[in-house]
């Protein structure tokens, strides 16, 4: 492909490249957006429609308008209108997306990860880049202590409200930074530089000015994250110090993240608004006819009027009802057990399957301060640690248990991140229980008493257990402990629910806790894990501060300096330091990457391909791209 | 009789406040409380982020005064109830404890009720009828039918249903209790019908197993009873044998069915949780057992207290049931 092609791509989205030259593909991971360009809708926009505001806007919305409750497609969008180039085809209006949570509440993230937008936003399908968002440009001044963000101009709230730095600065000093308004209990970490708040001001109602001591390393990242806004002109009424009427124990109440993405009648800028949330059965949105995102026809998005969100508790029953073509998006929950049964039925021809991938994978965390001082001792030796991963059949395990989607690899960064290494991708991760068997007999630990179990150094067996939640993680724990037990450790499975196994990580009461890898394809996104960023963290080394190995202090001197920088240079040279690091001293025993299996109604359009199941990205809701699915006609 | 009622109720207090001590402790033993598993509900969906977990708690227990010892806690929760009839706020739901329950209430007991009409209804006469014809082709047909229902866990069940439902008759529209296109919507003749086209299956499911156990013991008590003098005395009086058995047999071998109807009252209320879960009902019971799991003890406890009442109400009204349909039984 021509570089001039990828420098129109450039210019047309502002694409911002997370570090130049940043990509290494593997042969079975050759993940990339240039698939989207495949599309047969044109690739640029006309720039007549731009100029003479010749957009096209839904049939139901057209009726509003012509009953004058609606002010014509022209004056709603913005001066400079995103323009999104659908993934197959320019779609059709109309119709329902149907979807399906576990609960609504307790499952707000499902709905924000769908329909969010902010100041900025990863690309889609693959979160290849940061692409510009709301708003239309970003410059770093003074070495990247202070960043200027322009907002499109005229973009407005669902009300019709215009959305401006006002609605920005309220979200960010009266409801992040405001201990008694906020509704969750401390600000997040990303806004803090050495324990004070990153400065915003005002420039203009158009342009934001971000201001810190140190560079603004993360900005872009931080302001990818769900919301930066709210609208002022219809919160400001709650907040006591706009309205000392009311209380803050209200406010908080009313502006939960629950209440603030699934009330009818708050203003939103995503492309659908809640109009009907019926508690814990459905939640239905319609269409914002302000939305701001327009594909290369003119045509205003998003495609579909409504998308709706129904509350099915049981994932098995959310997927008898993908199968059956009442739910159009099965992902979210969808779980690599059930992949035979989403392919037997495939061929009845309701629905196509996505598998994507591989993103995170089961981890086993050893705790580096387990109660038992002999064990202690066993796990904090690298030796043990490099033993322990040589002696799990990661292959058989993904066979098994995975079907097959599972690549496996050890404690490292994941193809989707910049700075992948193939090599330390599957470090330590061979099969090889003989070698496993040696290391730990020359680390001194030998089945001395000839009962077939390992002696710690204090004479006591060699045992510990693995704390795991009901789902695959049993089915893996099981496989693990057999190859554990096949090199003379002793290992007991303590399978309990979640509301069991948590309070023991959190109070680091377990020997080893089964979960899913945390952060590998952004671990800048999940700084508890990788780095000692407050007391009591990581959760796998609870006195890391004080009696944290010197290389995990290294790593996490590295990280601090990649968040107060903006020289990417700098940042990739410490990210690989740090991910050696991690990986040459696998700290965590990780068993693979794993695909993730999806599937969408045949009725839809413009379904992408590709994705990622990754939480650092919104992933997997936000890289399916719903804005620009649409609904076929019957006829077609 | 009227002293015996009045003193039945009020031993119905203490047994109320004691259950609601006990109730409340159950809830808050299990390690952690509602603030830890809503952390780890977040962090599954990976919305934790970079916060430190341990910090979050911390500030949330103390907005909450979860840090209080628990009979303060629990003594804040029933005076709440007893000044102000407040139940307090579910944490899962954002919402407070009785409208939400209040919300679900209509729906299950329109559920628990019909099954419950359903189960007595098919029941009593299979059982009246495996009692007369013992051993015969029939009795041991409806016996191994009965087994097979009682045997059967009601989640699966309710799961082979769906599927068939799915692959078999391509069913628009399977669980719940109504299509989508009617969910908040008023009343109307079409919605009731839409109600009807839905509600079969969760009776169906529901109503299995304990009509397996109605059956088995409406046949036990009714051959007990064939078998007593009293009957023997009717027959050789001449009696038709259908007076036999209805009047004298059926009389009294159903005495321990209706002590039994004391026990239904508060499963009207749970009614069949996994059940709820499974086919997707807006009933009570998925929503206990979501409390429990999340220890969100307001709703879990409000759920339990109302529970425990209408069990306590049940059982009174099932003695008075018994005394009025068998002569023989006295309160003093």
């Amino acid at each position: 492909m021509s570089p001039y092609f990828f420098l129109v791509i450039l210019f047309l989205f502002g694409c911002l490249p997370s570090d130049p030259g940043n990509k290494t593909v593997t042969g079975q991971a050759a993940r990339s957006n240039a698939a989207i360009y495949n599309t047969r809708a044109p690739k640029h926009i006309n720039p007549a429609i731009l100029e003479k505001r010749a957009f096209h806007e839904a049939p139901m919305l057209a009726e509003r308008v012509a009953r004058g409750k609606l002010p014509p497609v022209s004056e709603r969008l913005p001066e400079n209108p995103l323009v999104i180039i659908a993934v197959d085809t320019i779609g059709q209006y109309g119709g329902t997306l149907r979807r399906a949570l576990t609960g609504d509440i307790v499952q707000t993230a499902g709905v924000s990860k769908t329909i969010g937008e902010d100041l900025m936003g990863y690309s889609r399908p693959l979160p290849d880049s940061i692409e510009f968002n709301l708003a239309e440009s970003c410059e770093f001044q003074d070495n990247g202590k202070i960043a200027i963000f322009k907002l499109r101009k005229n973009v407005k709230w669902s009300d019709g409200h215009p959305f401006t730095v006002d609605d920005i600065l309220f979200w960010y000093y009266d409801m992040v930074l405001n201990d008694d308004a906020r509704a969750d209990a401390v600000p997040p970490s990303v806004w803090f530089v050495d324990n004070k708040p990153i400065q915003m001001e005002k420039v203009d109602d158009h342009t934001l000015k971000i201001t810190s001591p140190k560079p603004l390393g993360r900005v872009l990242h931080a302001l990818c994250s769900g919301d930066s806004a709210r609208p002022k002109h219809y919160w400001a009424p709650y907040h006591p110090k706009y309205n000392p009427a009311t209380t803050y124990q209200t406010f908080r109440d009313s502006t939960t993240g629950a209440q603030l993405i699934m009330k009818p009648g708050v203003p939103r800028l995503s492309a659908w608004v809640p109009v009907e949330w019926i508690r814990g059965q459905r939640i239905v949105y319609e269409r914002n006819p302000y939305y701001y995102k327009i594909d290369t026809a003119g045509n205003q998005l998003p495609y579909a009027d409504y998308i709706s969100f129904t509350v099915i508790q049981d994932p098995q029953v959310i997927l008898l009802k993908f199968i059956n073509g009442e739910i159009d998006l099965f992902g979210r929950y969808s779980r690599v057990s059930m992949f035979p049964t989403l392919r037997a039925e495939e061929k009845k021809g309701r629905f196509k399957l996505r598998i994507t991938g591989p993103d995170r994978g089961p981890a086993f965390y050893l705790n580096w301060d387990a109660p038992k001082p002999a064990l202690r001792e066993a796990f904090r030796n690298r030796n043990v640690r490099i033993a322990m991963s040589h002696a799990v059949n990661r292959e058989e395990i993904g066979q098994i248990v995975y079907h097959g989607l599972l690549v496996p690899s050890g404690y490292s960064f994941a193809p989707s991140n910049p700075y992948f290494s193939e090599e330390a991708y599957y470090k330590y991760t061979p099969y090889n229980p003989e070698q496993s068997r040696q290391m730990l007999d020359a680390a001194g630990y030998r089945d001395s008493d000839g009962d077939g179990w390992r002696e710690f150094k204090d004479g006591s067996r060699f045992e510990f257990n693995i704390d795991v939640t009901p789902g695959e993680g049993v089915d893996v724990s099981e496989l693990i402990a057999e190859h554990w037990r096949a090199v003379g450790l002793k290992v007991n499975l303590n399978i309990s629910l979640r509301d069991i196994i948590w309070p023991r990580r959190l109070n680091g009461e377990f020997d080893i806790h089964q979960w899913g890898m945390e952060g590998p394809d952004d671990p800048l996104g999940r700084l508890n894990d990788w780095a000692i960023m407050a007391p009591n963290v990581p959760f796998w080394h609870r006195n890391a501060s004080k009696e944290g190995p010197p290389w995990l202090h290294e790593a996490t001197q590295l990280i601090k300096e990649v968040l107060t920088t903006v020289d990417t240079a700098q940042v990739r040279k410490n990210m690989i330091q740090m991910r050696d690091l991690h990986t040459d001293n696998i700290p965590v025993i990780v068993v693979g990457s794993a695909y993730t299996v999806w599937g969408a109604n045949v009725r839809l359009g413009n379904v992408p391909y590709q994705g990622t199941n990754a939480d650092e990205y919104r992933g997997w809701s936000r890289p399916v791209f719903h804005e620009q699915i649409f609904i076929k006609r019957i006829d077609e | 009789m009227t002293h015996y009622f009045i003193r039945r109720c009020l031993h119905m207090f203490p047994t109320l406040i004691l259950i609601s001590m006990v109730s409340f402790a159950v809830i808050q033993a299990p390690p952690g409380d509602m603030l830890t598993s809503r952390l780890a509900e977040l962090a599954e969906q990976g919305e934790l982020g970079s916060e430190s977990a341990m910090a979050q708690i911390e500030i949330l227990r103390e907005r909450y005064g979860l840090n209080d010892p628990l009979y303060l806690q629990y003594f804040r929760w029933i005076w709440n109830i007893l000044s102000k009839g407040d139940f307090g706020q579910s944490f899962t739901y954002e919402m407070d404890v009785m409208e939400l329950l209040g919300e679900r209430l209509g729906l299950t007991l329109a559920l628990t009720l019909s099954t419950l009409i359903f189960t007595w209804l098919v029941a009593i006469p299979i059982g009246i009828y495996s009692a007369t014809r013992q051993y015969s082709l029939g009795d041991y047909s409806f016996t191994f039918m009965s087994f097979i229902g009682l045997a059967t866990p009601n989640f699966l069940l309710a799961l082979v249903i769906m599927f068939i439902q799915v692959t078999v008759f391509e069913t628009e529209s399977v669980g719940g209790l109504l299509s989508p296109q009617f969910i908040g919507t008023p009343w109307s003749w079409n919605k009731v019908v839409d109600l009807l086209n839905h509600i079969w299956v969760p009776i169906l499911v529901i109503g299995t197993g304990s009509t397996a156990g109605i059956m088995r013991i409406m046949r036990g008590n009714l051959l007990d009873v064939l078998g007593q003098q009293h009957i023997q005395t009717g027959r050789a009086k001449g009696l038709k044998e259908r007076t036999v058995i209805v009047k004298y047999g059926v009389r009294i071998a159903i005495n321990p069915l209706v002590s039994r109807l004391g026990l239904e009252l508060p499963g009207l209320l749970s009614g069949a949780v996994v059940t709820g879960i499974v086919l997707g009902l807006p009933t009570a019971g998925p929503i206990f057992l979501t409390a429990l799991t999340s220890q969100d003890m307001y709703l879990a406890g409000a759920f339990l207290l109302l529970a425990a009442t209408f069990l306590l109400i049940g059982n009174l009204l099932a003695d008075i049931l018994l005394a009025w349909i068998d002569p023989r039984i006295r309160y003093e």
